[in-house]
This record gives C-alpha cells, structure tokens and sequence, in this order.
C-alpha cells in the first residue's frame, strides 16, 4: 500500500522548501534576497502541521482541531509579524508568497499521486486560513507602526513649537540689551568694548537665523503634502523680483521660462524655489551682471526644472556633499548662510519622490536640477 | 533714533495695555515705548488671568481707578494660567472691550497660532524680532498704525445701540 499523504507530505518537506525559494525568488518582483521571504523561516513547521492535518492516523476530535487551527494560526501572525518588520514589504508580495506555496504542494504531492477532493479541499483551506492570518497580522502591525509615527510627529510638533518660541526669547534678550548697551551707554564705552557688544549680536541673529532654517526642515517633513498645479514660472518671478528689490544696486539678467508648471505642494514648492533663487543669487554676487535662469524641459524621467547662474560655482567632487544639513562648501565670512537650504531642498524633492542633483564647475555657474515624481 | 512725524490729535495721551511674562521682553518693549514721541500710559500684566482681571475690573483689579479701557492692547499668546487665545476671545466677547485693538506679539511662526490668533479676534499678528532694531521698528510702526493713524469711534455713538 503507498504511503498516506501526511507521510508524503513530510518526506517531501525539503523538497517543497527549495522548489517554492526558487520560484519566490523568481516570479515575485523585487525578491532578490532569500531573507526577504516570509515563509522561510516556518514553512517546516507550518507544512508538518498541515501534515498532521491530513493524517488519518491521528484522531481527528474537536479540540485536536481547535489546537491545530491555533498552531497554524500562531505560525500566520509570526509570518506577519516578521514580515511588517522588513522595510518595504507589501501584502501583495506576502498572498504571492502563499500562493506559490499551494501550488509547489500540489505539484510535489501529485507528482507521485492525484489527491482526491477532501485532501486538496484541506490543503486549500489550510493555506488560505494561513494566508488570511498572516496578512491580518501584517495589517496590525502596519498601523500600529503607522499610529506610533503619527504620535512620534505630535511630539517633534510640540518640540518645533518649543524650539521656535522658547530658544529665540533668550536671543532677543542677549541682542537687545547688547543694542541697549551700545545705544544708551554709547559715550561711556571705548571702541573694543562695542566691537564686542557688536559681536554678541551678530551671533544671536546668526544663531536665530540658524533656528529659522532648521524649523523649516523640520516642517517640510512633517506636513501633509498636497498636491496641486502649481505654477513654478510664477513663483520664480515672485521671488526674484523681491531680491531685486533687496539688493537694487546689482545689475541681474533674470529668466524664467513661462508656464513651468508641476503638480506639486504649493508651500513647499516656495520655500524650493526661495532656496534655490537666494542660493543663486547669494554665490553671484562677486559678478559684475548676475545671470540666473529657471525653465523646465522634457527628460526620461518627467518634466526637470532648473535654476541656473553663472556665479561661483564649485568642484563637483564636492557635490555629494552639498545636500547635507550644515554642510558648506564656502566659508561664512565669503558667504553667510547656516547650511540648510540645500538639505532643505532635497528633503522637499525626496517628499514628492522626485530627484535633486547639480552641474556646477568652478567659476564657471551652477545650475541645479530637480524632478517632483508622478509628473507626466 | 528718528521718527516719521506722525499726526498725534489726541490730547488724552495713549494707553497701553501690555500682556508679557517675560521679564526680558517687557524691558525691551518698555524701552522702546520710552523713546516714541507721545505720552504713552503703560499698564503691563504678566499672565492671562491678571489681564481679563484689569480689563474687566475683577479680583485684585476690582477696584481699578480711574476706569479706562487701554486704546491698544499688546500680547503675547504664550502666556500663564488662561492662554493667549482665550484671553482674546472673552475680550472680544465683552462690550467693553469687544473693539479694542489687539495685536499678537508672540516668537511663534507656526500656522496654528497665526490662525487662531486671527479667529479669536486678534486685529494683527506680529511676530518678534530678535534683531532689536528690527524690533523697535516693529513696535513703532504698530503704535504708528494703532495709535496715531487708525480711527476709532466714540463711545457716545456705540450707546445710541
């Protein structure tokens, strides 16, 4: 007489193992590492439970079945469970991975012998049950991760709004008695004794302009990101008329492509292009006549902006370092600035899932390039 | 320091109420109150409760004399015991006070507070500077705006109601 179907289910555990890893990692898209695989771990164990399933030998009461249909329930929220720990899993890829299960089974099963009704209808349910548990699991634990996260923001929210009011009182103090000093007590100190007064506040300001900048990146992660047309050519415009107002006494050529246009965050895309623009216009202002430039073009991967300039520029094997919060590639006496524009910017284009790179050369301009992701 | 001449016709003098529990900013603004070129009376009350008290004449202000109602009020929104925006509401509330000019002196650049402000009642949301001189501009051009340009109605015509 053949073996029953338990026992061939068992002995043929290996197999199953090494035919559903093959085909995992071949026919589910982004598979490429074996340890991404949920089942790996405790197919052996849930396959011997579903042999224990299908054993006539083991008396089949109630409570036997209870207890199997809590083991293999257990086995389904551990898949689950370890699998919304692996950064970006998705559920399609946990049913793909059951999917392919149930049908190795099947074929390592029947390869010997044809399964009648009763034993695939167990085989299914059994699977299906698995798959069902797993995925509640995964789902569970996606937002509870999802909930922490929201309450973790609270807390930065909280924290910014601190940070904003209760770090910039104390400047005010140490810049305003430093004025009140030089402007009241004027004839009573000597030239050093104001040079020094000078340098308190010229620190307070740099180091509320500092707070400013970071407040500002820690906005643009954490606000909801709307998206809408927005039109850059507009915003450019905006923008570089008010610096011109600034500085009237620079000679500018300025030109902006007209409707650049994107669906992205209104709010976000103005304190993007404010970056870009001030940064442009800051690293131009040892050239006799500044030349910026915004446009858009056509590239492989959706529309690409650009702010372009012929200012400064600077050696691109630097470049990767530019995005970096607080990382400078000039000096602050040359040009003033605390660092965070940049990270600022790349923290907005990531936002919006799009990419942020630059072409620089020294003394010879930098022009700084960005997609914003789903543009068509 | 120099200022615009500014079109003072109001013989009574201005009066002020300031609402700041920081020490610090209270020198500051007083300091700044000093140098403006018109007689200014100053009353500054440090938390949120102390403010609704002297506006409407109650607990250690209850016997307030003489009654008058401040022709600017400035405050700031993070303040002791009853919050900025609340103090805003329930003096909006009260026919007393209901037009008084408020102004937001606050460190806060966060929408929610702006928003609030604004909803509350608040006529102007200001925030402070840390450059001094930048701050002293603020307050001058408010009392400037508040005090010298805007026009306000009389109390005689408001009774006709």
């Amino acid at each position: 007489m053949s073996k029953s179907v338990s026992e061939r289910l068992k002995a043929n555990i290996p197999e199953i193992m090494s035919s559903w890893q093959a085909r995992a990692m071949n026919e589910i898209e982004g598979v490429r590492d074996f340890e991404v695989l949920a089942l790996r771990d405790s197919i052996p164990e849930y396959l011997s439970q579903m042999a224990d399933a299908l054993s006539t030998k083991i008396d089949r009461t109630e409570a036997r079945k209870v207890l199997d249909r809590e083991a293999s329930a257990r086995v389904g929220q551990r898949h689950g469970q370890l699998r919304a720990e692996t950064p970006n899993y998705t559920i399609n890829q946990l049913i793909m991975e059951y999917h392919i299960l149930r049908q190795v089974v099947f074929d390592v099963l029947e390869k010997e012998e044809v399964l009648n009704p009763t034993q695939r209808e167990l085989i299914i349910c059994s699977i299906e049950q698995a798959v069902n548990d797993a995925a509640t699991e995964f789902s569970d634990r996606l937002n509870g991760q999802t909930k922490e996260l929201k309450e973790a923001n609270l807390e930065l929210d909280a924290f910014s709004y601190s940070v904003s009011h209760d770090l910039r009182a104390p400047l005010r103090s140490m810049d305003g008695f430093s004025d009140l000093l030089l402007e009241k007590y004027s004839l009573k100190l000597n030239d050093e004794a104001k040079g020094y007064l000078e340098r308190i506040r010229v620190n307070s300001q740099k180091m509320a302009q500092l707070i400013d900048d970071l407040l500002i990146l820690s906005k643009v992660g954490r606000t909801e990101l709307i998206r809408e047309q927005v039109d850059i050519s507009f915003t450019a415009n905006h923008i570089i008329k008010r610096m011109m107002r600034l500085g009237p006494d620079r000679v500018v050529k300025f030109e902006v492509a007209p409707a650049c246009t994107a669906m992205a965050d209104l709010g976000l895309m103005r304190i993007l292009m404010e970056n870009l623009i001030s940064n442009a216009w800051k690293y131009t202002s040892q050239k006799p006549v500044t030349k910026i430039s915004v446009g858009c073009e056509s590239g492989s991967d959706g529309k690409v902006f650009f702010v372009k300039d012929n200012g400064i520029g600077f050696d691109m094997a630097y470049a990767d370092e530019l995005f970096k919060a607080f990382h400078r590639l000039h000096s602050v006496k040359e040009y003033p600035g605390t660092g965070i524009g940049l990270a600022t910017v790349k923290r907005i284009v990531d936002r919006h899932g799009g990419k942020v790179w630059v072409e620089s050369f020294p003394d010879q301009g930098t022009t700084f390039k960005f997609t914003l992701g789903t543009q068509k | 320091m120099s200022h615009n001449p500014v079109p003072f016709n109001n013989a009574k003098g201005f009066k002020i109420l300031l609402v700041e529990d920081n020490s610090d900013d209270e020198t500051l603004t007083l300091e700044v109150f000093k140098t403006y070129p018109a007689q200014i009376d100053i009353s500054v009350v440090r938390d949120g409760k102390e403010a609704l008290d002297y506006l409407f004449y109650q607990g250690v202000f209850s016997e307030r004399t003489p009654k008058w109602e401040p022709s600017l009020i400035i405050m700031d929104l993070k303040i002791p015991k009853v919050p900025g925006i609340e103090v805003i509401k329930q003096i909006r509330k009260n026919p007393l006070t209901q037009i008084i000019p408020i102004v937001i002196f606050s460190s806060s650049l966060e929408d929610k507070d702006i928003y609030e402000g604004y909803m509350a009642g608040a006529n102007s949301y200001i925030r402070k500077p840390v450059d001094f001189k930048i701050f002293t501009q603020a307050i001058n051009q408010v009392l400037n705006y508040w005090l010298a340009f805007n026009e306000t109605h009389s109390k005689h015509y408001e009774n006709k109601f």
